[in-house]
């Protein structure tokens, strides 16, 4: 585009063209080789990044993955020194020392105090100059939660932009491992607890997956299995196999395994004794869910119930030992006293006779409770056995409101009979449910004050018949009403009152009822009397019970 | 009673013995006692009482294999258990040793005075299996 002239002057300037073009090159190639120099410079920052990356992620420990930051961080930011503390339970504890003897360093940073401190509670940098050096502390940060703090002591010159940013991303890599490390370390802690518990459980407990694999079992479990002579990697499967060959009812304990086997939710309790050694085991298993519903699998735990079982046998030995022995006096006493009111020694006093009655109430008191002991220990023993026949409900209860009336009357208590006039036919023993009919109306009286009144009603209900015993009587609070069919409870209100009782006698109903494959309910309130409603099942039930 | 009937009662409770030596004594029984079974077995062989009231748990020879020992002997006479042992098994294997009635302890006097005159009274016609089943109907506890 030059003009003529131009190029002409141009012609008789070659030198001065040359060196310009030459001083454009060099400047070219310093730049180049500047931009070439930076390349390979982030070239070896990248590859160093990468490195320290490689070797921070090597590490699972904390204490390792904590040394491994300082390290990387110290050597990028040129640092002689340094130390790291970890977060752990809601403290900052020193994990790992660079340059310095460990027991010079603080080995606890409290939030807020001292830079390290004040790094972590304010979440960022913190340098101090000290002298011709400068401290630094930079907390570790992970998804915004400080998991610890790095503390430098440099003495080189301040760090260039490119360095700042190495050491930056190394700190946030590095609390990357960190929060990677703490979590293992939680894990294995949590396992540990686990694992001490299940193992301080003298009881041996397992869990298996869902194919029956076992997932983890306590050292009880590894015991009974040692014992056992069981191999140590069988499934739940062929253990339960190996352990019914040796208990005394193998086709029982099997049975649990099918529920399982069929019922992923199948919980239940049962009991199983060995042939060989007569130990007892109650075993309890229930599903595993995670709580997403998801079932991981299921727990199994064993409990020796040997010197249970046996316990409970010698207190039924010692029960029914000392109940006959019990039996034999009240025997002397009872004929003794009857022979006497009957004068057959002489004419009494009406105060003799008055006193004698006492104790011949009072011995059948005796004999009354002495009965039930032995009822129970018996029941305990399973050696209760019912006598069902078909019988006349109607007329057994009227029985027993009349032997009840002469009490009733003596205390100016209204006894009231509703019967129907006709009853389903009812199958059972008339001892025993006399006996709860008894029980109850006795009961009813005890609690009922004077002027008061009880009524004793026998209904239908479709194909099952009722009793029901309803009284004006001081009434139960809800909060004992469970508790009392237990055995020897005693309602607060009757102890509060005197009122003479053992605690046995509606356990005792309630096992005679529920022998009948029937019910006994009460339905009461505080001052409201009380009706205790004991419901027989069809005939057909109970003659086929 | 035409003539005194003897009576053979045994228990090893003395004081049981004692209320029912006084007792039948009354009523106008001749009265053995004995302490256990093989002293009875040997007044029963001495005396053949027209009636034995006899307990079941008893040192040396027990109730049962004494009323079997005393059946076998002695067919006419009457045999009565009056013991502790209440449950519906006892009762059957009072029964079954040869006993002809089962009274369960604690007892009364006049009831068993009774029953025991009922079984004098018609040695032939021993109680009815249905009113052995109302004494087990009785039996307040197994």
């Amino acid at each position: 585009v030059a003009s003529p002239p131009l190029r002409a002057l141009a012609a008789l300037l070659p030198g001065r063209r040359t060196r310009a073009l030459e001083r454009g090159h060099a400047a070219e190639n310093e730049r180049l080789k500047a931009a070439l120099a930076a390349r390979s410079q982030e070239k070896e920052r990248l590859q160093a990044l990468l490195d320290a990356g490689g070797r921070l992620a090597e590490h699972t420990e904390v204490e390792e993955v904590a040394r491994a930051i300082l390290d990387e961080v110290a050597a990028a930011a040129r640092a002689e020194f340094g130390m790291l503390h970890v977060r752990r339970s809601e403290r900052y504890t020193l994990a790992a020392t660079r340059g310095l003897p460990r027991r010079t360093l603080p080995g606890v940073v409290e939030e807020g105090v001292d830079p390290p401190g004040v790094a972590v509670s304010e979440r960022r940098t913190v340098t101090v100059a000290a002298g011709t050096s400068e401290q630094v502390c930079a907390p570790l940060i992970h998804r915004g939660r400080p998991l610890g703090v790095l503390t430098l002591l440099r003495s080189a010159p301040r760090l260039d932009a490119g360095r700042q940013d190495t050491v930056d991303h190394l700190l946030r890599q590095g609390a990357a491992s960190l929060a990677n490390a703490l979590a293992y370390e939680e894990v294995r802690r949590q396992a540990v607890i686990v694992k001490a518990v299940l193992d301080a459980a003298r009881d041996p407990i397992r869990m298996i997956d869902r194919r029956g694999h076992v997932l983890l079992e306590n050292s009880a479990a590894r015991d009974l299995r040692h014992n056992l002579d069981f191999a140590p990697d069988l499934s739940a499967g062929e253990l339960a196999a190996l352990t019914a060959s040796l208990v005394e009812d193998p086709e029982s304990f099997l049975s649990t395994h099918r529920a399982i086997a069929t019922d992923d939710a199948y919980a239940g309790t049962d009991e199983y004794r060995f042939v060989e050694s007569g130990h007892s085991f109650e075993r309890y298993t229930a599903p595993v869910v995670a709580p997403g519903g998801d079932v991981l699998g299921r727990i199994l735990v064993h409990r020796d119930v040997t010197a249970e079982r046996a316990t409970e046998r010698l207190k039924d030995e010692f029960v029914a030992l000392v109940s006959h022995e019990l039996r034999t006096p009240l025997t002397s006493i009872i004929g003794y006293v009857e022979t006497l009111l009957d004068g057959e020694v002489g004419a009494l006093s009406e105060e003799q006779i008055h006193f004698l009655r006492v104790v011949d109430r009072n011995a059948g008191r005796l004999l009354a409770l002495v009965g039930d002991l032995l009822f129970v220990a018996n029941l305990d023993a399973g050696a209760i056995a019912l006598e069902p026949q078909e019988l006349e409900l109607t007329r057994l209860v009227a029985e027993c409101v009349e032997a009840a009336r002469p009490d009733a009357n003596g205390r100016d208590i209204a006894l009231e009979l509703e019967m129907p006039v006709t009853l389903p036919a009812v199958v059972a023993d008339a001892a025993r449910i006399g006996q709860v009919v008894d029980n109850l109306i006795t009961n009813a009286l005890k609690f009922t004050p004077r002027y008061g009144r009880v009524t004793v009603r026998v209904r239908a209900t479709g194909p099952t018949v009722a009793i029901d015993v309803e009284d004006t009587g001081i009434g139960i609070a809800e909060s004992e009403q469970g508790r009392l069919f237990e055995r020897f409870y005693r309602a607060p209100g009757a102890t509060a009152r005197a009122i003479p009782g053992s605690g046995l006698g509606l356990s005792v109903a309630r096992a005679i009822v529920e022998g009948h494959g029937g019910t006994i309910a009460v339905r009461s309130g505080e001052g409201l009397g009380s009706t205790f409603t004991v419901e027989l099942p069809p005939s057909r039930e109970v003659a086929a019970a | 009673m035409s003539e005194r009937s003897t009576v053979l009662v045994v228990d090893d409770d003395r004081d049981i013995l004692a209320l029912l030596e006084f007792r039948l004594r009354r009523d106008g029984y001749e009265v053995l006692t004995a302490h256990d079974g093989d002293e009875a077995l040997a007044l029963a062989r001495r005396h053949r009482p027209a009636a034995t009231v006899l307990d079941v748990a008893m040192p040396g020879l027990d109730g049962l294999s004494l009323a079997r020992s005393i059946r076998a002997e002695l067919t006419e006479t009457r045999l009565l258990f009056l013991t502790a042992r209440a449950s519906r098994d006892d009762i059957e294997a009072g029964l079954a040793a040869g006993a002809d009635d089962y009274i369960t302890k604690p007892f009364s006097p006049a009831m068993l005075a009774w029953r025991l005159a009922e079984l004098l009274a018609f040695p032939s016609a021993p109680l009815s299996g249905q009113n052995r089943r109302s004494d087990v109907a009785r039996t307040p506890i197994a």
